[in-house]
């Protein structure tokens, strides 16, 4: 690791990176606030008359009477993970394809740094960025949730802390791997954009169909349960060890990608 | 791995970008303290070179190395020793030049002890952003990045775009500074007057080929240029075209273009026998004398 690079790389996204923690703080501050008027309305009654597929689509077990459903159903799981996946998407891609499309790399790669060092650098800079983002999501709500009386368990939200930042990198280090193999920040976007998208859908009619089910260890959601993780605090050490190893996979091809490439435009 | 006394050689080095070509079988070698200038035309291959040489493309064939160290695998190394300026460069608009300067420094374990008085002889503003720089002012950045550390050896690709005469004198200046203290220095451009104006030899590539290394001097005799003259009164073609080094002369009214390859003195002699009203001595383009030397171009040039 190259620590010029890594702090160079914070310098340079600290504006982008605020806003992104200001959204998520504000967020989990929004979600606190709304929680007491949720608890004592009848929502939680439609959400259980409404019909199973369509409970199933979201999370058929999910309690939604209850604070970590709640917040489950209305931040973690939707909002939340659409946020931290475009930040990640968008880093990734900026961190190598983006350099290269820009013509900066030429001047970065003119310098005394491996081309590793620049891979490996650059991404653990967006994992310190995502420990940072999913730190400003959780911090509010652990510290927030007794003063609105919303039962959480500190264990759960830490082991969702630890889903999410493996859940969140494996789509940053596949993001990775198309950003050092494409010459333009778009189509790294794009490819990385198609496969969460591939993967959500998946996902989603894996619900509803046992064909597709048997293919849902392909998605990258058959592994995000973060309710599970907050509900019952079991972790699920399998889906972790799967997402960990996407990761180590996909890091290790871009590197080996971008050490192997050319550089130019 | 190619072991070599020379600070750059290159070995039947070849790139081809799928079937087009970049540059094919070039043999080259910058011997350590010269100035060795790369000429050819746009889309020859000069770039292509250039980023072979900083290990920015991978060979599709044969090897480059400087100061024996392969320009692929050494990359690293290599790059503590070199200062680049890349062609058409692109600097981070978001910094601050000073910034910048800092952050490139940082990967280097020296003292950027040129830093100061390069930027002095250079008249740049450090406190500017990069974006609000003009195209001539961020070549000055990227000179100042290639050449603060000192560096024992410089890679540059057309340096002097976008800056302007007076800067480009300064440049020269610094250059043949470089050169006293013993650096080597490998410099592409397209314009011929720059690197006969800086260079020790010169390798000429055209259409992703060397064609061709000759010392400066010989270039100077060998190129045609053309001379316009107008004199006071009527003068004959004749006397000048007896001349050795006179290829042709062309008479326009009391104005005569005459056509020369090499010694200049005994045409100045004959000129300084009448009264002369004007006279201009251009240098030829790089057309001009890619056909004096080579014959003419085919108009199909598609490589980088």
């Amino acid at each position: 690791m190259n620590l010029n690079l890594f702090r160079r790389s914070f310098a340079d996204k600290r504006t982008s990176l605020a806003f992104y923690a200001a959204g998520v703080i504000l967020y989990s501050i929004f979600i606190l606030l709304i929680w007491p008027s949720i608890r004592n309305s009848a929502l939680s009654q439609i959400w259980n008359s409404y019909p199973e597929n369509l409970k199933k689509a979201f999370g058929a077990s999910i309690n939604y009477a209850s604070f970590d459903g709640f917040l489950t159903l209305e931040y973690l799981s939707n909002i939340w993970v659409i946020v931290m996946a475009v930040f990640s998407i968008g880093t990734g891609a900026a961190s190598l394809a983006g350099e290269i499309e820009k013509g900066t790399m030429e001047v970065l790669l003119a310098q005394p740094i491996s081309r590793r060092a620049v891979v490996v650098s650059r991404f653990l800079y967006y994992a310190a960025a995502l420990l940072m983002l999913i730190a400003a999501t959780l911090v509010p709500i652990a510290a927030g949730s007794p003063i609105v009386s919303g039962n959480i368990s500190y264990p759960g939200l830490l082991a969702v802390g630890l889903l999410a930042f493996l859940f969140f990198a494996a789509i940053g280090s596949y993001t990775f791997m198309f950003s050092a193999m494409f010459n333009s920040r778009g189509m790294a976007v794009s490819v990385a954009a198609g496969v969460i998208i591939f993967s959500y859908a998946l996902n989603l009619l894996a619900k509803f169909n046992d064909t597709v089910n048997r293919f849902n260890f392909l998605s990258l959601f058959n592994y995000f349960d973060p309710y599970r993780f907050l509900h019952g605090a079991s972790i699920a050490w399998g889906d972790l060890a799967v997402l960990a190893g996407i990761i180590a996979a996909c890091l290790a091809a871009a590197v080996i990608w971008f050490e192997r490439r050319d550089i130019a435009v | 791995m190619p072991r070599t006394n020379h600070a750059i050689a290159c070995r039947e080095l070849t790139k081809f970008y799928g079937r087009q070509r970049g540059i094919e079988n070039l043999n080259l070698a910058v011997r350590k303290g010269e100035i060795f200038g790369f000429l050819g035309p746009n889309g020859a291959g000069k770039t292509t070179t250039i980023r072979l040489l900083m290990g920015m493309l991978k060979p599709t064939a044969g090897d480059a190395s400087i100061m024996g160290m392969d320009s692929w695998r050494d990359s690293v190394n290599i790059k503590l020793k070199v200062g680049n300026i890349p062609g058409d460069v692109s600097l981070y608009e978001q910094m601050r030049v000073h910034d910048l300067l800092d952050y490139v420094d940082r990967f280097r374990p020296g003292p950027d002890r040129l830093r100061d008085e390069l930027s002095h002889r250079l008249d740049l503003d450090m406190k500017k952003k990069v974006k609000s720089l003009s195209r001539g002012n961020r070549q000055k950045v990227a000179i100042l990045i290639a050449l603060m550390h000192d560096p024992e050896i410089l890679i540059l690709d057309e340096p002097t775009l976008g800056l302007d005469p007076l800067m480009q004198q300064e440049f020269y200046a610094i250059l043949a500074e470089f050169k006293e203290r013993g650096r080597s220095i490998f410099l592409s451009s397209h314009i011929l007057s720059e690197v006969e104006r800086s260079c020790d030899r010169v390798g000429i590539v055209k259409q992703g080929r060397l064609v061709d290394v000759r010392a400066i001097e010989d270039l100077r005799k060998n190129k045609i240029r053309h001379m316009d003259v107008a004199f006071r009164e009527p003068v004959a073609t004749a006397e000048f075209e007896s001349l050795p080094a006179v290829l042709s002369v062309e008479r326009l009214n009391r104005h005569l273009r005459i056509t020369i390859r090499g010694e200049v003195d005994p045409l100045i002699k004959q000129i300084a026998r009448h009264e002369v009203l004007d006279l201009t001595f251009t240098q030829p383009s790089l057309e001009d004398f890619f056909l004096s030397f080579y014959g003419p171009e085919p108009s199909n040039s598609g490589e980088r």
